[in-house]
């Protein structure tokens, strides 16, 4: 008879050698600034994590993408930024970001708002040359609570969530097959501790909930079951 | 003077980092070296499991040692033909072209299988393990496993096979080795009169683009070429294409049917396997349904 664990053995021997950059390339960082930095703030950043995928033997984890960058605060409510990403470089793909974070609203109190955040990803291969431009468009609210000042320093907690989209532009995908999925919508729920210089932020977002994480070499884990996966994120900002 | 320091530790991690150049063509291949094929003794996983009914003798049974050189390299490559010897030369001789996994014991059955077929030894099976599989030396490319089976290719030919009188088969990964000397037989020893694709993958492209959603180069990836979907429109020669309508690794209408369509030569005949998944569709079909319906091709 059919030996039943072949298709799931060829799956995790791919999971495996795919766990260092394939996946949800779309998920490899958290939103950047949630909360735009100050006018003139200066603030280095590195974030940590990707798309959950089981590694059998070893752990379910999520693909350990990294990326450092740089965010100034243009105005008082705009930030630009820019951030590498290290873990594509290590495959020859030089990959950067670029994006402003925008405040678009805030309440009386200064406590809950709404940001958004446009941004594009370049990449290039160092083997081919071929480059790839994906636009990206994130917006979240966000509340403080438990805000405390002690010694004249000030410590923030906030919540957030909102959407990050991703957007495919080729109309054509390999063997002229035609591309069916041109946004790739991911909502996500995050939580920031701001500590005066460093702040940090955990994050979880629901990757592309409406496509099938069934019949493709990489085994995701979803909380949605068949549908989509969970990326989990670290991120650190240090405010120069 | 802070700033600086960033800036000069963020340039130098930049050029650290992008000066590595690490790969991902490991991913087509699930080699696992071996110093001796044990066949029917093996009791490792094996793709599928088959009865007694599909024995074949052990006279039948031939280790082969093909030298090839390949980028390079000298490297000897171990096949197992099943059959006639004698035969080769007047007689129609299948070479199969495994997929990813494994080696030859992995496939063992399937070749019994297939020299089962039309009755014992019917046919001659020629089953060649790629480079860094099984028993043959080397680490796998793209390029040496064209090699080794042009290598299987100038093998039969020496022992009096023809060109019309050999039909290639290629499950899987090894569609890519039919499809690569049945699109370019002036490139190969022999040209095969007909072939068969059994789950077969459109390309390398294709399956990134499947597990990364966007519509990536393959090159991010991989140093691969290997494109099925395009090759195929070169064959001027009979196809028989099998894959099951649940293949959960190469889902049918992402591979299979791309590279089915894409095919412009004299006759091709398409066989969806309702409920078969990637590997188990002779288990689906019926062994002897299989086999009729590679036998009915062959001999037509």
């Amino acid at each position: 008879m059919f030996n039943q664990e072949f298709v799931q053995q060829i799956k995790i021997h791919k999971t495996l050698v795919f766990i260092g950059f394939f996946g949800f390339i779309t998920a490899c960082a958290p939103t950047r600034f949630v909360k735009p930095l100050e006018h003139k703030q200066h603030a280095v950043t590195a974030s940590f994590g990707g798309p959950v995928i089981n590694v059998p033997g070893i752990a379910t984890m999520p693909i350990p993408f990294t990326t450092f960058g740089y965010g100034y605060g243009l105005t008082p409510k705009t930030t630009v930024y820019g951030n590498f990403h290290t873990t594509s470089s290590v495959f020859g793909v030089v990959q950067f970001d670029f994006g402003t974070s925008h405040s678009i609203w805030k309440n009386e109190n200064n406590n809950k708002g709404v940001s958004i955040a446009p941004e594009l990803n370049f990449m290039i291969d160092v083997f081919e040359k071929r480059a790839s431009l994906y636009p990206q468009l994130d917006a979240n609210y966000y509340m403080d609570y438990h805000n405390k000042e002690k010694d004249g320093k000030s410590k923030v907690n906030y919540l957030y969530f909102g959407l990050s989209n991703w957007f495919e532009l080729r109309a054509e995908g390999a063997n002229g097959t035609k591309v069916q999925q041109h946004i790739i919508c991911s909502p996500q729920i995050g939580h920031t501790f701001d500590r005066g210089k460093w702040n940090y932020t955990l994050e979880a977002k629901i990757l592309a909930p409406y496509v099938s994480n069934e019949k493709i070499v990489v085994d995701y884990k979803s909380i949605l079951g068949n549908r989509g996966g969970l990326g989990l994120y670290f991120g650190v900002n240090y405010k120069l | 003077m802070k700033m600086k320091k960033i800036l000069f530790i963020g340039i130098s991690l930049v050029l650290v980092i992008a000066s590595c150049r690490k790969r991902l063509d490991d991913f087509l291949f699930n080699n696992v070296k071996a110093d001796q094929y044990l066949l029917d003794d093996y009791t490792g996983r094996i793709t599928l499991e088959v009865g007694s009914e599909y024995d074949v003798a052990d006279s039948m049974i031939h280790l082969i040692n093909i030298p090839i050189q390949s980028e390079g390299q000298h490297l000897n490559i171990s096949a197992l033909y099943t059959g006639e010897l004698s035969r080769i030369a007047v007689d129609t001789v299948i070479l199969y072209c495994h997929g990813t996994a494994d080696n030859i014991d992995f496939y063992w059955p399937r070749q019994k299988l297939y020299s089962n077929m039309g009755g014992k030894s019917r046919f001659g099976v020629l089953m060649v393990d790629y480079p860094g599989y099984g028993m043959s030396e080397g680490d796998p490319t793209e390029q040496n496993m064209y090699d080794a089976v042009n290598g299987a290719l100038q093998w039969l030919k020496d022992n009096g096979l023809t060109s019309d009188r050999l039909v290639i088969f290629g499950f899987s990964l090894g569609s890519a080795p039919t499809c690569e000397v049945a699109g370019n037989p002036t490139k190969f020893t022999l040209a095969p009169s007909k072939m068969i694709l059994e789950a077969p993958f459109a390309s390398a492209e294709k399956m990134i683009q499947d597990a990364s959603i966007l519509a990536l180069p393959s090159s991010y990836f991989v140093n691969v070429k290997i494109d099925n979907a395009e090759e195929i429109k070169k064959v001027n020669i009979p196809l028989l294409w099998i894959h099951g309508e649940s293949d959960s690794f190469l889902e049918i209408d992402k591979h299979g049917e791309i590279v089915y369509n894409n095919y412009q030569g004299p006759s091709k005949t398409a066989v969806r396997v309702p409920g078969g998944d990637h590997e188990d569709t002779p288990f689906i079909m019926g062994y002897s349904n299989y086999l009729t319906t590679l036998l009915n091709f062959i001999e037509q």
